[in-house]
């Protein structure tokens, strides 16, 4: 095998290009990196905990309020967030894993606002049984963008808690997810429109949707957000 | 193309990597400062304050990377560095290169510089391997490129008119010669025809420095950085 160019920056563009804005979280090491991601939870009952999994490929483990929802992201208020990702032309690339357990939900997304606030945002949820609702059983392209619903994936829920790697394409007018590198079919989805302004990218445990024993559990080992 | 591993994204298993790093510049850290250094602001990264009041954060607009903003008192100056003045140098003075995607918010009544440095001192730049504005200088709203050694330092003008835009910015070193390149165009070569005794012979780190002249805030933002030894 011969080496493409000594700089990681002539492995994805020529000098000629002004590289965009791009980041890397590989989530190994002794702790979560606090300068980068902040932390914000919901609910009540139990402590949320952010740790790095002592488990082999186990990167970050989020464990979520016994009935709320714990969520890492830039945004430690909402006076100062962080958003450097276009809402008309991005990528966030996920690889996570949901732990089965009834009213569990993991959702990632790019978002314009701080979990407190109303605003924009559009990714994807993974969720186990929750209280009958529509999304049971289901990984799915999701968003609160006007006129956009959910777009179900047709994954089957046999493979739901699973790791897979995600990743959400934003651009002007359409949003797509794609789930292990499908590009049509089972593990796409397509939806009409994009967030309204700039964003950040979230990672969410949940257990909001009903009580469980412990909290949600979920697992992230790589994260990847840049401009198009 | 794919690889099994990043370090064979670069070299062969047979070659010994050397050192190698690169920064994102992306998160939610933003701060202030008013005297001493901060470490680990993000990705390890550092900010001395040199003179002055000071801030610096990631910086919340699309593509905006991290920026340093000084006071609005006369000659405030911070720096973004490595950590200690007097160590964290790594760099091999003979054979490195240096990569970064720099933007700058105003074109007047400012110092500024970032590449590689042997201080992040606000006085001589010893061990230098950079690009400089100083509007002092003539032409005043030029980049420059600088290199120096033992406090004596070579400057010439890039020919480029500083603006507000995002440029990629490359430094290299040899042994025989400096250069220095902005959005993949070659602009000054450094060799002993033009700089003799004027190019870093010792470790450097990188840093990016920015001093306002005129009481008025001044602010240099970068979004990626990539330093590496050949």
């Amino acid at each position: 095998m011969t080496t493409s160019s000594g700089s990681l920056y002539e492995q994805l563009f020529p000098l000629t290009t002004v590289m965009k804005q791009r980041f890397v979280d590989n989530f190994s090491g002794d702790a979560l990196d606090t300068d980068r991601w902040s932390t914000n939870d919901t609910g009540s009952g139990s402590t949320a905990t952010y740790t790095m999994a002592d488990e082999v490929d186990g990167g970050l483990k989020i464990t979520s309020t016994l009935n709320g929802a714990s969520t890492l992201d830039w945004s430690p208020t909402d006076s100062t967030k962080k958003r450097p990702f276009n809402n008309t032309g991005s990528v966030m690339i996920v690889t996570s894993k949901l732990v089965q357990a009834n009213y569990a939900i993991m959702y990632c997304n790019l978002r314009s606002n701080h979990y407190t606030e109303a605003g924009s945002w559009i990714g994807y949820i993974v969720q186990g049984v929750t209280n009958g609702n529509s999304g049971d059983n289901k990984i799915r392209l999701n968003s609160n963008i006007s006129g956009m619903t959910s777009v179900d994936t047709s994954l089957s829920s046999s493979v739901l808690y699973d790791w897979h790697t995600y990743k959400l394409t934003v651009s002007s007018g359409t949003t797509t997810l794609s789930v292990d590198g499908i590009l049509s079919g089972t593990g796409f989805a397509t939806g009409s429109g994009n967030p309204t302004t700039r964003l950040h990218p979230a990672l969410v445990s949940s257990a909001s949707e009903g009580a469980t024993s412990s909290g949600a559990t979920t697992y992230f080992r790589y994260v990847e957000c840049y401009n198009t | 193309m794919t690889f099994p591993s990043v370090h064979e994204m670069f070299d062969p298993l047979t070659t010994v990597r050397k050192q190698h790093t690169w920064s994102w510049f992306s998160g939610s850290s933003s701060g202030s400062i008013s005297g001493g250094t901060t470490t680990g602001i993000l990705d390890d990264w550092s900010i001395t304050n040199n003179v002055g009041s000071n801030s610096y954060g990631v910086n919340d607009e699309v593509d905006g990377g991290f920026k340093i903003t000084t006071g609005t008192a006369s000659n405030c100056v911070l720096t973004l560095n490595n950590g200690n003045n007097a160590t964290h140098k790594w760099t091999d003075p003979t054979n490195c290169v240096w990569i970064a995607v720099i933007k700058q918010f105003q074109t007047t009544n400012q110092k500024c510089d970032f590449g590689l440095r042997g201080t992040t001192s606000t006085g001589a730049t010893n061990n230098a391997n950079h690009f400089k504005q100083h509007t002092s200088w003539s032409p005043s709203d030029e980049w420059f490129y600088e290199t120096s050694q033992n406090n004596t330092a070579k400057e010439i003008s890039t020919g480029v008119t500083v603006d507000t835009a995002w440029h990629t910015f490359k430094g290299e070193q040899s042994s025989s010669s400096c250069s220095g390149s902005i959005d993949g165009v070659l602009k000054v070569t450094m060799d002993d025809t033009n700089a003799s005794g004027k190019r870093p012979n010792d470790r450097q780190q990188f840093t990016m420095q920015m001093q306002n002249l005129s009481g008025v805030s001044r602010s240099l933002a970068i979004r990626y950085v990539e330093v590496y030894n050949t």
